[in-house]
């Protein structure tokens, strides 16, 4: 049970970093992290 | 024999899916490809044709698992494990490319508070990625079950309560262009709910191990099986 624990915090890592190099990769159109699209109202 | 019948039975499979998706493949390299096995005044039994060729898909596997039981199970896993696996890194590839477009779909589903949307939709196709790779290579096969079956069940949770609430979305499954009616949302639901419980089995029961293990451990590479002791 705990190795399963450690293999899936170890993904969460490799997660993570591939999401950041991901977010690096747009450039100047970077995504805010903590942030949202103004949809919210208008649905398509 | 079992060779051919699984390869046999495996061409019956692609055959019906194929014939279920043959409208998302118009326009590309797969049409050009197929068109010659595609009648188009036959195109409204879509369905019909490919639930025939999943009942002789059944009838081969049957013939399978009537010779040796544990190699007819050994094959639908891999099937299972293969097929999600590619599923999920097809969906993933356009949401990394593009994760401005897909983090405003997400936000379409006005399910996440507005902090985690671009959270979410940064991280779950990596997520997607990397998950299907592992299910289909990975050594830690019912692990990677599991992560597969939690992104299936948030996928679930969030069609049923924007279709519940009746919101305009569009799926943001594999295209952006993909599922832009209520019925494109209803047949990814149905899609979803169909993948739990074969993903509810690998997780559970499946063997552990590396893809190419039975093809390469214990006996002659020719043989392409391995014992039963051994899992």
């Amino acid at each position: 049970m705990k190795a399963e624990y450690k293999y899936y915090l170890i993904i969460a890592g490799i997660v993570l970093s591939a999401a950041i190099v991901n977010n690096l990769r747009l450039g100047d159109m970077k995504i805010n992290w903590f942030d949202s699209p103004e949809v919210w109202e208008k649905p398509l | 024999m079992i060779f051919i019948e699984g390869i046999i039975s495996l061409l019956f499979l692609v055959a019906a899916l194929l014939e279920l998706n043959y409208n998302s493949l118009r326009g590309t390299l797969f049409e050009r490809l197929t068109v010659q096995f595609y009648v188009e005044d036959l195109a409204q039994w879509d369905w019909a044709i490919a639930c025939v060729y999943l009942l002789i898909f059944t009838i081969f596997w049957f013939l399978i698992y009537y010779r040796s039981k544990w190699r007819a199970k050994l094959y639908l896993e891999y099937l299972t494990r293969i097929g999600v696996g590619a599923l999920f890194i097809a969906a993933s590839i356009f949401k990394i490319k593009d994760p401005e477009l897909f983090s405003m779909l997400v936000a379409q589903y006005q399910f996440l508070p507005s902090f985690a949307v671009n959270l979410f939709s940064l991280l779950l196709p990596v997520l997607e990625l990397i998950g299907g790779i592992l299910l289909i290579v990975g050594p830690k096969t019912r692990w990677n079950a599991k992560i597969i079956l939690f992104m299936l069940t948030l996928f679930i949770i969030a069609l049923s309560q924007a279709l519940i609430r009746d919101l305009g979305i569009t799926c943001g499954c594999f295209d952006i262009e993909g599922a832009q009616d209520k019925k494109g949302a209803w047949v990814a639901l149905i899609r979803d709910l169909l993948l739990v419980p074969p993903m509810l089995f690998l997780s559970l029961r499946t063997r552990q191990c590396w893809i190419w293990d039975p093809f390469t451990l214990n006996g002659s590479p020719r043989s392409g099986y391995v014992s039963k002791r051994r899992f």
